[in-house]
């Protein structure tokens, strides 16, 4: 099934593509072969690979996942999706935060969830952590970080 | 004259390699690769990836030393994980599990790990004596290439990796050409005209290949091991048993080594085949040639000591068509030449006459990384694995600030951070439905290359297509390209059709 469905979103894909290539303007201006020629080649290359893809697919006999061996262990989509959003929030306070708050609020969450009871520790490495990688990129490696409140 | 050329280079490049600077960055990065190696899942690639911001203001020469360290201190490192808890930390050191694992199990993990260590040094120098002696003779070759040539060079890299890492031929296959998408976006050098930015001013550039290998390794692999945490599966063993090899072991070892290494040293000089193919044939053959050939699967040392050499061997290997061709030949070299590139500087045989320095000071201080890996490896691989016991939930989150600031580091826009989440989403998708990612690095780092080369062929043929079918080199490697496409596809069908007719005489 989601050999289908990556097939089908393949052949969209390029075919989005290639419409997105055929509207590029074009000058008369510069070299002959145009920005076009190599995106139509890969546009193509794409469809032809949904289109493989999807025979495949079509013809290949669905592997049955045997949920009662004993060495199964359901899969957990869901944690992953929470890493998102809690990435998402943290990337959407970074720059009014600053880097080293911000971090240390998203190594807080984070460590709170995945070492849990362990308040001190997780605290210790969130705060340490952000600090001392903001100090070193910014005093150390000159490399710009968000600020946020912080003087420097 | 190519020998004792040779030995003159090597001479200036000790000269180089064992610069004070050069030496410190050498130690960081096989410490930093042995880190990474021994960490589940993160890989060579990641690690390079996730490090490179940090190089944006050093010199060339003691950053590419370093960040090539990280890519051969991980192949050491590797095996750690792969032993102690069933979880190769590349993916080329998925044979090591076979053995490696239930070896452990015995209570054997010391002598696997001093095995692999070991075999990794001896393999790690023969891949180096290799890669020092055919670098003059691949360079004389590469003068060879005109545009036509190295397009066709990187379609049958392309090809070749897309058809052998993976499963699929057509989703490895759709992977380079979702890479030559994103490399395709952003100002088109030669007209000036913005390709698929669709009105939003930070894509007028295109993006950096950095967010997409941080987003599609890194971030993608946190999201997979915190689902894989949640599953219960990451249980390490503690190390019980010596740390060195007794007698009876080594008379085992020694020959399954050479062999391997020899094997993982011409495999990785071929694009696509890389260290994961070079273990499969090592193990494979002494699977075979061995003795104890019973033995394999339940805990043989000649099932870690083999792959364990070609894996090393393999990183070398892979070098040769790096440095003289300019032809990452997987995903790993993909990032490095992606380096190279972000400081200015184009593999290939021209950097040797013009950088002779910093290339052959990058191959002797392979040397001088090997002799530290294997003193970081055996005395002090229990100081390391101790990584393994960490909470993976202090581990993962660290991964992902460290890949953040990174890629913020990049252009100080939290436009690349919303970049990263979405890669790392498309990553995790990409492993769910068994879409390999090497294929993707190699299309989005060669996008440009390719491209340009292509154009370039068809000006100076005026539009004629047929310039890519002229001449042997391009005629043998469009061959090559198609051989690597279509042969793994014609195997698998005889292989199911000798099962059907098996099944059918039973």
């Amino acid at each position: 099934m989601w050999d289908r469905l990556l097939g089908s979103g393949v052949i969209a894909l390029a075919l989005g593509y290639l419409y997105a290539t055929y509207k590029l303007p074009v000058k008369d201006i510069g070299d002959p072969i145009g920005p076009q020629m190599f995106p139509y080649l890969i546009g193509i290359g794409t469809l032809i690979c949904g289109v493989w893809i999807l025979i495949d697919a079509l013809y290949k006999k669905p592997v049955v996942v045997d949920t009662t061996a004993p060495d199964y262990v359901k899969p957990r989509p869901v944690a992953a999706v929470c890493i998102v959003i809690w990435a998402f929030i943290y990337y959407s306070l970074f720059e009014y935060f600053g880097f080293a708050i911000s971090c240390s609020i998203f190594l807080i969450g984070m460590t709170s969830f995945f070492n849990r009871g362990k308040h001190k520790t997780n605290l210790a490495v969130s705060l340490i952590f952000s600090f001392s990688v903001y100090i070193l990129f910014t005093q150390l490696l000159d490399v710009k970080l968000a600020p946020g409140p912080l003087p420097y | 004259m190519e020998f004792s050329e040779t030995l003159e280079h090597v001479i200036n490049g000790f000269g180089v390699a064992l610069q004070w600077k050069n030496v410190m960055f050498l130690f960081i990065g096989a410490l930093l690769g042995t880190i990474i190696g021994i960490m589940p899942g993160i890989g060579s690639s990641a690690g390079i990836a996730l490090l490179l911001p940090m190089t944006f203001g050093m010199e060339p020469i003691p950053s590419l030393i370093m960040l090539a360290g990280i890519y051969y201190g991980a192949m050491y490192g590797n095996t750690a994980s792969a032993v102690l808890i069933n979880t190769p930390g590349t993916a080329s050191a998925s044979m090591t599990t076979v053995d490696g694992y239930p070896m452990a199990k015995n209570g054997r993990a010391g002598a696997a790990l001093a095995a692999s260590a070991i075999a990794s040094f001896i393999a790690g120098t023969i891949g180096i004596v290799g890669l020092t002696f055919l670098a003059i003779p691949f360079t004389d070759f590469a003068l060879k290439f005109g545009p036509a040539e190295y397009f066709m060079l990187m379609i049958f890299s392309m090809s070749a990796v897309s058809s052998l890492t993976g499963s699929s031929v057509p989703k490895g296959l759709f992977a380079a050409m979702f890479g030559l998408m994103i490399s395709s976006m952003g100002m088109d050098l030669q007209t000036g005209m913005p390709r698929y930015v669709f009105d939003i001013p930070e894509l007028q550039t295109g993006i950096s290949f950095l967010i997409v290998i941080i987003g599609a390794f890194a971030f993608a692999e946190v999201m997979l091991n915190v689902e894989k945490w949640f599953m219960g599966r990451l249980e390490p063993i503690k190390i019980r048993g010596s740390l060195y090899l007794t007698m009876a072991e080594w008379k085992r070892c020694w020959r399954p080594i050479i062999r391997g290494g020899l094997i993982g040293f011409f495999i990785g000089v071929l694009p696509g085949a890389g260290g994961t193919i070079a273990t499969v044939i090592a193990y494979s053959t002494e699977q075979k040639m061995s003795k104890f050939g019973h033995e394999f699967g339940k805990g043989a040392i000649e099932g870690v000591a083999a792959p364990e050499a070609a894996n090393n061997a393999s990183t070398c290997g892979a070098f040769v068509p790096l440095l003289t061709l300019g032809i990452p030949g997987s995903g790993t070299t993909a990032v490095l030449l992606g380096a190279f590139i972000l400081f200015g500087l184009e593999p290939g045989a021209e950097l040797f006459e013009t950088h002779p320095d910093l290339v052959w000071g990058l191959v002797d201080s392979m040397y001088l990384g090997n002799v530290f890996l294997i003193i970081l490896n055996l005395p002090l691989i229990g100081v390391f694995v101790r990584i393994l016991y960490l909470p993976p939930g202090i581990l993962l989150s660290i991964i992902l600030a460290v890949a953040s600031v990174g890629i913020y580091s990049i252009n100080n826009n939290t436009t690349d951070l919303y970049l990263l989440l979405l890669f790392g989403v498309i990553g995790y998708g990409f492993r769910k439905v068994k879409v390999p990612i090497p294929p993707l690095i190699l299309g989005l780092v060669l996008g440009k290359l390719m491209e340009n080369s292509m154009r370039q062929a068809l000006i100076i043929s005026n539009g004629d297509i047929a310039t890519f079918f002229t001449g042997s080199i391009c005629i043998t490697l469009f061959i090559l390209a198609m051989a690597a496409m279509f042969l793994p596809i014609v195997t698998s069908r005889m292989h199911i059709g000798r099962e059907r007719s098996l099944n059918a005489d039973n």
